[in-house]
């Protein structure tokens, strides 16, 4: 295992890096082009005459459908991996999970600020309503970078809240607040700083729990995962990786060819090819479904607190027809995710929206706010309106009696859906079908039957030998002097 | 369960261990080859009586092994180990 992370890294460090840089000054090089291209381009030029800015905003969009519709300026993050595996794989590359993992890591150092001035700069204009197009176009690998930059770069409070002060005051002063003085600006600027650091305390919490969780149960979530370190936290790794060992399925040749005594065979024959271990990685349709050009939305909902706001709209008939009760189970505790201890964000946002004078702010405010909680509460409603539909299809399966497991098998111990075991001296995986899986984890089949049974079928399967091993078998009858095993 | 649809991978070393005499059919050695490797591992010589003894199969293929060739036996339980762990790792992640 060392070794392979050790060629791995040595891969990477003198063979992935290069192109990865290569990769990146192409693409840099390419579109900075297409924008010289574009901005000599009558369509670019005839936009500036529009406009009473002197055509400054509509040039600006301009630029900006660019990044969407450009050939090289909507190129994302995932398209640069890929473009850099492209180029890899001609050179007969293939890059290992751990490499790409790697590549994410350099990524994020490349992208660490390297002063505070920068980290602030950054900040800053990240928190405008100017950052805002910006911020929606992020993939989510993109935000991945940037987060483990941050975290490397460890910014202090100091330099956060520097940040975001500075970009509040650029807010305030665009959108024309300067008018209502310096109190009223001291006033926007405090409370986008609050807003900020309460959204900021909560996000870091909400930062490891996965988007796969149903919104609402984020808390039960992270409850769940406290109380079994470890293993879930890296169940919920975003990229799984799977070993598709070609190895020799146990067949009666495993021992033959190793053979008994008395059989003999060249000790200067060609030893067998290598078992090839291929690493691919699978992405699960959640993945899949990112790299639509959609994708970017989604971190700008999540973050919003609108995740899977879809679901609502699909089922507005019956959030609304549920909303009465809802609105009570908030008084008699039974709609839970209206809680005040979960909803501090959105109450303060209504709260603040009813005594802002703004009618903009104020419409954003407690629309937000509101559309946050029904939000919650509907997907609350909804999971319990699938809570009644899923007993009614759950399978009851027959109950086995605990077996003791037959000596010839050792160490066994279920992961996934796989059995790890050694039978008869011999380690083996063996993957199990979905529903003797699902017996096992009901509890209907432990562990001594269901190894036993898999012995039993191994041994039936060991049964069946081809017309090789049979040659094989009658080949040792001749007596030789040489003895192999 | 009678039916149980399941596949089998085995994830071993695969070992060859072999016995020889000279031309005289006086000194007897062994010889083992791990992982396919072409050059074996170097022969330890053994008794006449032992090698009678292994053709015969009066003695397990991995007892002979872990006695003649004990650190490349000690090295063989480590891979194997270290290969289930990460099995067991990827598992857990999947």
């Amino acid at each position: 295992m060392i070794e392979t992370e050790m060629t791995d890294r040595e891969q990477f460090d003198s063979r992935i890096v290069p192109v990865m840089d290569r990769v990146r000054q192409e693409l840099q090089s390419r579109q900075a082009a297409e924008v010289r291209r574009y901005m000599r381009s009558p369509a670019y030029i005839l936009s500036g005459i529009s406009g009473p800015d002197g055509g400054m905003a509509s040039q600006a969009i301009a630029i900006d459908s660019l990044k969407v519709t450009g050939e090289w300026n909507s190129k994302t993050v995932e398209d640069y991996v890929e473009m850099v595996k492209a180029e890899l794989i001609k050179e007969g590359i293939s890059v290992t999970p751990e490499q790409e993992e790697m590549m994410i890591d350099k990524m994020a150092r490349d992208n660490m600020p390297k002063s505070s001035i920068e980290y602030i700069l950054r900040k800053a204009a990240g928190n405008t309503i100017f950052g805002l197009p910006e911020e929606a176009r992020k993939t989510p690998l993109q935000r991945e970078v940037e987060e483990r930059a941050e975290a490397l770069y460890g910014p202090t409070k100091a330099e956060k809240g520097i940040g975001w002060g500075l970009g509040a005051a650029a807010d305030f002063a665009t959108l024309g607040g300067l008018s209502g003085g310096i109190a009223g600006g001291l006033k926007f600027v405090g409370a986008d700083l609050a807003i900020n650091a309460v959204v900021d305390s909560v996000d870091s919490k909400r930062k490891e729990v996965p988007s796969v969780v149903l919104p609402g149960h984020e808390e039960e979530w992270l409850e769940m995962n406290q109380a079994n370190e470890g293993p879930i936290v890296e169940e919920t790794e975003p990229k799984v990786s799977q070993i598709e060992a070609k190895g020799e399925e146990v067949s009666p040749h495993v021992n033959k060819q190793e053979g008994p005594a008395g059989v003999s065979q060249n000790p200067t024959e060609e030893p067998k090819k290598e078992e090839n271990v291929s690493i691919k990685i699978k992405q699960t349709p959640a993945e899949q479904q990112t790299k639509s050009n959609t994708g970017g939305w989604q971190g700008i909902l999540s973050g919003l607190g609108l995740n899977g706001i879809s679901d609502i709209g699909r089922n507005a008939g019956y959030i609304l027809a549920m909303l009465p009760d809802m609105l009570l189970g908030m008084f008699t505790g039974k709609t839970q995710s209206l809680g005040l201890k979960n909803n501090l964000v959105p109450i303060a946002s209504i709260m603040a929206g009813l005594f802002v004078k703004n009618p903009l702010l104020k419409m954003t405010l407690i629309g937000l706010g509101g559309a946050n909680l029904l939000n919650r509460a509907g997907h609350e409603q909804l999971a319990k309106q699938e809570g009644i539909q899923q007993p009614q299809s759950q399978v009851c399966y027959r109950r086995y009696e605990e077996q003791d497991i037959d000596p010839r098998i050792k160490d066994a111990e279920i992961k996934g859906k796989t059995l790890i075991a050694t039978i008869d001296g011999i380690p083996v995986t063996v993957t199990l079908p979905d529903k003797v899986m699902d017996a096992y984890s009901t509890g209907a089949l432990p562990l001594g039957t269901l190894a036993n049974a898999v012995l039993q079928r191994c041994d039936q399967m060991q049964q069946v030998s081809t017309a090789r091993d049979r040659f094989e078998e009658e080949s040792r009858t001749e007596g030789r002097a040489l003895t192999q095993k | 369960m009678e039916d149980l649809d399941i596949v089998v991978q085995s994830f071993d070393i695969p070992r060859i261990v072999s016995v020889y005499p000279d031309q005289a059919g006086i000194r007897w050695w062994t010889k083992a080859w791990f992982n396919n490797r072409k050059d074996g591992e170097a022969s330890v010589e053994i008794s006449r009586q032992s090698a009678l003894l292994f053709i015969m199969d009066r003695i397990d293929k991995d007892e002979w092994l872990e006695e003649h060739f004990p650190k490349q036996m000690e090295v063989y339980h480590n891979a194997i180990q270290q290969t289930r762990e990460q099995l067991l790792q990827q598992q857990v992640n999947i």
